[in-house]
């Protein structure tokens, strides 16, 4: 999937204050920001509610980003990573928290090795950062520094929770398998 | 893996509603700016808030049902006594 496709001048315009600019550099993320939200929160409606958040505090604090037009996609979407995780701990009176699904419960590692067909309740079993893992690396297909990013941690530390993640759904892969570029 | 993978988000994910990109360019035009950090203090103040009332009423309780100042002793009225007499002895020699 192509993270961001940008005309040349919209990141400079952005960062001038061209609100225009923003969200037309904003655009071709929502689809990604959303989806990563949905993954990470499980809530359509609260994803919704995040990403907008999230672009008002990208724009607040565009000033902060440093990098070119490629590298504003992780950006943003480490913005909207982060504005996951705070939706995640805000208190029980604000949140209408998702239940963990029942197959979670009590399944051990080995029982998680499931078929094509059984694959997504078995990402849906791990938690928050472990689901975040995986789609960064293999849905958005972004490469592991800029999955790290995403992520919010080392790089090292992102390719043992992607390894640690593939390995939760195939017990016995290879981190060559698992970090396959 | 990639694809299997890939795949069970690709199903299971979709894309956001096209008013949601309307909906954050009606903000942007406003000017609206995220909400402030404060609302994420709001609990931590209010449990600073009953600590602190608790503790209040608690020193207040305590300081109104204290035994309160120490009696005078007998001991007291003794040695008033005897400083009376050794004056009245002085006051004679």
């Amino acid at each position: 999937m192509a993270v961001l496709s940008v005309e040349d001048g919209t990141v400079r315009d952005a960062l001038a204050g061209d609100a225009a600019a923003f969200d037309a550099l904003l655009a071709p993320q929502l689809g990604p920001a959303f989806r990563l939200a949905t993954v990470m929160l499980r809530d359509r409606t609260e994803a919704e509610d995040v990403v907008q958040e999230a672009a008002l505090k990208a724009w607040s604090r565009l000033r902060q980003f440093r990098g070119d037009r490629r590298s504003f996609g992780p950006w943003f979407l480490s913005v909207v990573a982060s504005e996951c995780r705070m939706a995640r701990r805000r208190p029980w009176w604000s949140v209408v928290r998702t239940p963990d699904p029942p197959e979670a419960a009590g399944r051990s590692t080995e029982d998680l090795a499931v078929g094509r067909l059984d694959l997504w309740r078995a990402i849906d079993a791990l938690d928050a950062d472990d689901r975040l893992a995986l789609f960064a690396y293999y849905y958005l297909d972004l490469p592991l520094e800029e999955a790290a990013r995403v992520l919010g941690v080392p790089l090292g530390t992102a390719k043992s929770r992607i390894y640690r993640a593939a390995r939760r759904l195939r017990p016995g892969l290879a981190l060559e398998e698992a970090i396959d570029r | 893996m990639r694809d299997d993978v890939r795949r069970a988000f690709d199903e299971h994910t979709d894309d956001p509603h096209p008013a949601l990109r309307s909906a954050i360019r009606a903000q942007l035009e406003a000017g609206r700016t995220p909400r402030p950090g404060f609302y994420r203090l709001a609990p931590l103040a209010a449990a600073a808030a009953v600590f602190l009332l608790v503790m209040g009423s608690g020193y207040y309780l305590l300081s109104h049902n204290s035994p309160g100042k120490p009696v005078p002793v007998a001991g007291n009225h003794l040695h008033d006594g005897v400083r009376r007499r050794r004056q009245q002895c002085a006051q004679r020699h």
